[in-house]
């Protein structure tokens, strides 16, 4: 599923003394089956952008284009599009509203028109996905643990099966396990469904083993939208955009400072690790 | 000479019923003016552990002391609220008063503290916490990492020994988090508070004098940021990580680089690799 945003502005208090442009006349298109990163610091404006992608927050001004067609336009029906674009908020737990484990995944599914049959099913694959035992369907969503009811909100989303997913800070909170966990499920969904994948996150360390390509916004507007060895290659710009590299880059940095003839768009240890095998032991790496 | 903080064979259940100990037979002593990292995945007894230092939780079976206050003690309860602060994840839950310096001067004014000695230490503490220039802001205005230095600041204002901060910068974007362990660190060196800091970011545990990591309501183990970090495959097995560098030196030495300390920053990764670069030539 195609996504083309064109010229959207977003103003929050129209009218009142903290008039404020959130988004600024930003134009991007996300094509089909990509994997994307958003970063940017708190108040850059990520949320308000990847809330405009399900249609919860309409554009002051500018354009959504989901397969060619507007998603405001009088003919396109919002809640079809809504079932496509699932959109997983920031600490969702705080959303879990039902009695059960079933019956809160099952809210989207069932409003979706769904057979009781379907939903089962699609609930219980949820679950599985998400890692969640069965034991719980019964169980009320209050009595979960912190990471469980992180798992139960997704799988809300999940149980749709949207064709883009889109999750605002999935990870935070998480402990390292948990966190890989996720991240690793969220890939599969990617892989196995074709579909289009959004994060939003801080984590640099985290997207620079997870996703594809990163935006990064700043101030309301798209600063970068590139490939992820492209946005770590460009260190300086990202710190003065107070965005963090991740660690293992600034190693790669500090070495060709010191005047060593090394590649720096090192940004996993893994690769790190094969570079610096052969560099050192001399053996030679696969993928030369 | 008697640790500032002692746990004497600690043990807790939320209630009779529950088969098991959510923290079982924990013996840990703090020091005065440390500065302590607890890391464990959810649920490995981290946060339990920390809310027996102010009360919140009182032993199952064991004691807790804290500057010679048995936690059970209940005539104390208020001396040891004073003297121990808590800090928490989320920074909206914890702010109370729409200014900022109301905010700050919340727990010295319930405390009793004559108005003069409020200004005081609301000033003292804002600058311990580099918010001065914002003391008459909204503090629903503030960005995340201002608003936890504010709570950091509210606590301050009791002048505490210690503070014990729970997943800190878990909300915070990387500026924010940045900031927030600075005011952290300096309050630990510059005021000597003991820091008792629970995280989930190994880059914030380096910071710390030591580092104790719990797994299923016990301490696995307990030593210098060096110490732990160089146990790399236990503290994956127990869904931990080790930083960036650590784990690139680890797996180089075992493809046979001939590498011996731990190495935690970026700069002493680059410092070791330099060698073994220049080693070659």
């Amino acid at each position: 599923m195609k996504i083309e945003i064109q010229n959207l502005t977003h103003t929050y208090g129209a009218g009142t003394p903290f008039v404020k442009n959130a988004l600024d006349d930003v134009s991007i298109t996300i094509e089909d089956h990509d994997f994307i990163g958003l970063i940017g610091h708190t108040g850059s404006g990520k949320s308000t952008l990847v809330q405009h992608l399900n249609g919860i927050l309409k554009p002051t001004s500018g354009r959504i284009l989901i397969d060619g067609r507007d998603m405001w336009d009088k003919n396109t029906n919002i809640r079809e599009v809504r079932f496509k674009i699932g959109l997983v908020f920031q600490y969702p737990e705080h959303q879990l509203f039902e009695e059960t484990v079933y019956r809160d995944i099952a809210f989207g599914p069932t409003n979706m028109g769904l057979s009781e049959e379907e939903i089962r099913e699609r609930v219980l694959s949820a679950m599985e996905f998400v890692g969640l035992e069965q034991d719980l369907l019964d169980k009320s969503p209050f009595d979960l643990s912190g990471g469980q009811k992180r798992r139960v909100a997704i799988a809300g989303v999940i149980a749709m099966r949207p064709e883009v997913l889109v999750l605002d800070e999935p990870t935070a909170g998480l402990d390292p396990k948990a966190r890989d966990d996720l991240l690793k499920q969220i890939k599969k969904y990617y892989k196995e469904n074709r579909s289009t994948v959004i994060i939003v996150s801080h984590s640099m360390e985290d997207m620079a083993k997870t996703v594809d390509k990163i935006i990064v916004v700043k101030g309301g507007k798209i600063e970068r939208f590139l490939p992820v060895g492209e946005i770590f290659a460009d260190a300086e710009s990202l710190s003065s955009m107070s965005l963090d590299i991740p660690t293992i880059t600034k190693v790669f940095k500090k070495l060709k400072d010191r005047g060593v003839d090394i590649e720096t768009n090192v940004y996993t240890v893994k690769y790190a690790y094969e570079l610096m095998r052969s560099r050192l032991l001399g053996e030679v790496r696969q993928d030369a | 000479m008697k640790p500032f903080i002692s746990f004497e064979n600690l043990s807790f259940k939320y209630s009779e019923e529950e088969p098991r100990w959510v923290l079982e037979n924990i013996n840990l002593t703090i020091d005065d003016g440390s500065f302590v990292a607890v890391l464990g995945h959810n649920g490995s007894g981290k946060s339990t552990l920390a809310k027996h230092l102010n009360a919140i939780l009182l032993p199952t079976e064991g004691k807790v002391y804290v500057d010679g206050i048995d936690t059970c003690d209940e005539e104390k309860l208020f001396d040891l609220r004073q003297r121990v602060g808590m800090v928490f994840q989320n920074p909206d839950n914890q702010i109370v008063a729409t200014v900022v310096e109301e905010d700050v001067a919340f727990a010295p004014e319930n405390l009793g503290v004559p108005p003069a000695e409020i200004r005081e230490r609301v000033d003292w503490a804002l600058e311990a916490v580099s918010m001065t220039e914002y003391r008459e802001a909204a503090s629903y205005h503030l960005s995340g990492g201002q608003k936890q230095r504010i709570a950091i600041a509210g606590v301050l204002a009791m002048k505490p020994k210690c503070i014990v901060l729970d997943e800190p910068t878990a909300m915070l974007d990387p500026q924010g988090r940045k900031e927030v362990m600075k005011t952290i660190r300096e309050l630990n060196k510059n005021e000597g508070i003991t820091i008792v800091m629970i995280t989930h970011y190994m880059n914030e545990a380096i910071m710390a004098d030591r580092v104790v990591v719990m797994d299923e309501g016990h301490v696995i183990l307990d030593g210098d940021p060096y110490e732990v970090f160089s146990h790399v495959d236990e503290l994956k097995s127990v869904g931990l990580d080790v930083p960036q560098p650590t784990e690139l030196m680890y797996l180089l030495k075992g493809a046979g680089v001939d590498i011996e300390k731990t190495v935690l920053t970026d700069e002493e990764c680059a410092e070791v690799l330099y060698n073994l670069l220049e080693g070659q030539r």
